[in-house]
């Protein structure tokens, strides 16, 4: 691949993608400037890495997605402050709504989907499961931030995410 | 391994979400390296851990970020990957870099400490990735008579490479395991590993195309081509 060719798909790939890469780094870091930073070096990782990527492997959002939930843990870490900026308590709000759900069946993977199989878990396992995700925090982090037992918050998080998996399954096979 | 003893679908849940500690983490990635069934639930449970990215709304960053983006990367262009290097070669070529390693070896020294912590961060999770997509090649990696309890298992992913190590005598004071893509005369760096614990996990360069086997060499650290020993070594299986 020439320099030219590669430049034009770098831009295609941050055009299509950038809103993608920096909402996700906004909700980590909480801070605007170092999700900017974040997202350039996101970029910049998977060009370098381009000619190497094999599209039969695995969708491009959802490679950008675990390189950039990689990094902002990597700074969460770095500067020892282990606080999800994210509020959790906002995912209540979509609710748990069944006709969301329904509308929202569909080959794609919809942040309105996901927010409400979000929405419609009990409150403890979608904390659980936002601290450890958007917050980069270990279980037994959060088990000492919310001072719950950590068998607890382990037993959260599996069922968080079954219960997730299970509605994100379910599109397709009727209802 | 004598016996498999799975781990819980909790443990594998936390590992998904990398929410565990170092040490379970460890003990979970070597029995994963032996155990396609749990790989197999592992890899069904990461849609659902991916999922999670597309619960915040898309939020297009400032336009000056795209100028600057797109400035780094035609900086980058000058930075790309080098050819591969000839066994027992280019001593000449070995020279030089040794002159010029010693003049940035201090700022280097530096920078690996600072970077460390989240070079670990990164394997861990390129680790999960290989190991969990079914499609991955496994190659083991061993020499039963030299180390007969030990082996290493690579795993291949499209350009991602990892190496697990299980029960690896230490390396020789002063030496390190040289990890190489090989194909009769000519090798390609993969990586390098202190051999200082018995259980570890690298992830190796991306595999050179034309690779027939891996190699594990020790050699001395000052070293840039691969002069030691073969210690290891392990076929890379015909494709199908
Ligand atoms: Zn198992």
């Amino acid at each position: 691949m020439t320099d030219v060719t590669r430049v034009a798909s770098i831009q295609e790939l941050y055009d299509r993608h950038a809103a993608f890469v920096y909402g996700l780094a906004l909700s980590m870091l909480g801070d605007a400037s170092a999700a900017e930073e974040l997202t350039q070096d996101v970029f910049l990782q998977c060009w370098q890495r381009w000619d190497q990527y094999d599209p039969a492997r695995g969708s491009v959002r959802t490679f950008l997605a675990t390189v950039t939930r990689s990094r902002a843990i990597d700074r969460i870490r770095r500067r020892g402050r282990r606080v999800p900026e994210v509020a959790w308590e906002e995912f209540a709000d979509t609710g748990p709504d069944p006709d969301s759900l329904e509308d929202a069946v569909d080959d794609r993977l919809t942040m309105q989907r996901v927010r409400a199989a979000l929405g419609a878990l009990p409150a403890p396992q979608r904390q659980a499961l936002i601290m450890c995700y958007f917050g980069g925090m270990s279980a037994r982090e959060i088990a000492q931030r919310l001072g719950d037992p950590l068998g607890t918050v382990k037993t959260r998080i599996r069922l968080g995410l079954m219960r997730l998996r299970e509605v994100l399954d379910s599109r397709g096979e009727g209802g | 391994m004598d016996d498999l003893e799975h781990p819980s679908l909790e443990d594998l849940t936390l590992y998904a979400l990398e929410a565990d500690e170092p040490a379970e983490r460890e003990a979970l990635t070597l029995h994963l390296a032996e155990c396609r069934s749990c790989r197999l639930a592992l890899a069904g449970l990461l849609p659902a851990v991916d999922a999670l990215a597309e619960a915040v709304p898309a939020t297009p960053p400032p336009p000056e970020l795209r100028d600057r983006v797109l400035a780094a990367s035609l900086g980058e262009a000058q930075t790309r990957p080098r050819p591969p290097r000839r066994l027992f070669g280019f001593v000449g070529w070995a020279v030089a870099l040794v002159a010029v390693a010693a003049l940035v070896a201090v700022q280097v020294h530096m920078r690996q400490r600072l970077d460390a912590s989240q070079a670990v961060l990164r394997r861990q999770r390129t680790v999960v990735q290989v190991l969990a997509d079914p499609q991955s090649v496994s190659m083991l990696v061993q020499n039963r008579q030299l180390m007969a309890h030990a082996w290493a298992r690579v795993f291949l992913r499209g350009s991602q490479a990892v190496m697990i190590m299980h029960r690896v005598p230490a390396a020789p004071p002063g030496q390190t395991y040289d990890i190489w893509w090989m194909r009769g005369n000519t090798a390609y760096r993969a990586g390098q590993w202190s051999g200082r614990k018995a259980n570890d996990m690298l992830v190796l360069s991306s595999p050179w195309h034309g690779f027939t086997a891996v190699g594990v060499t020790l050699e001395s650290p000052a070293d840039s081509l691969p002069s030691g020993p073969i210690v290891m070594m392990g076929e890379r299986p015909t494709a199908g």
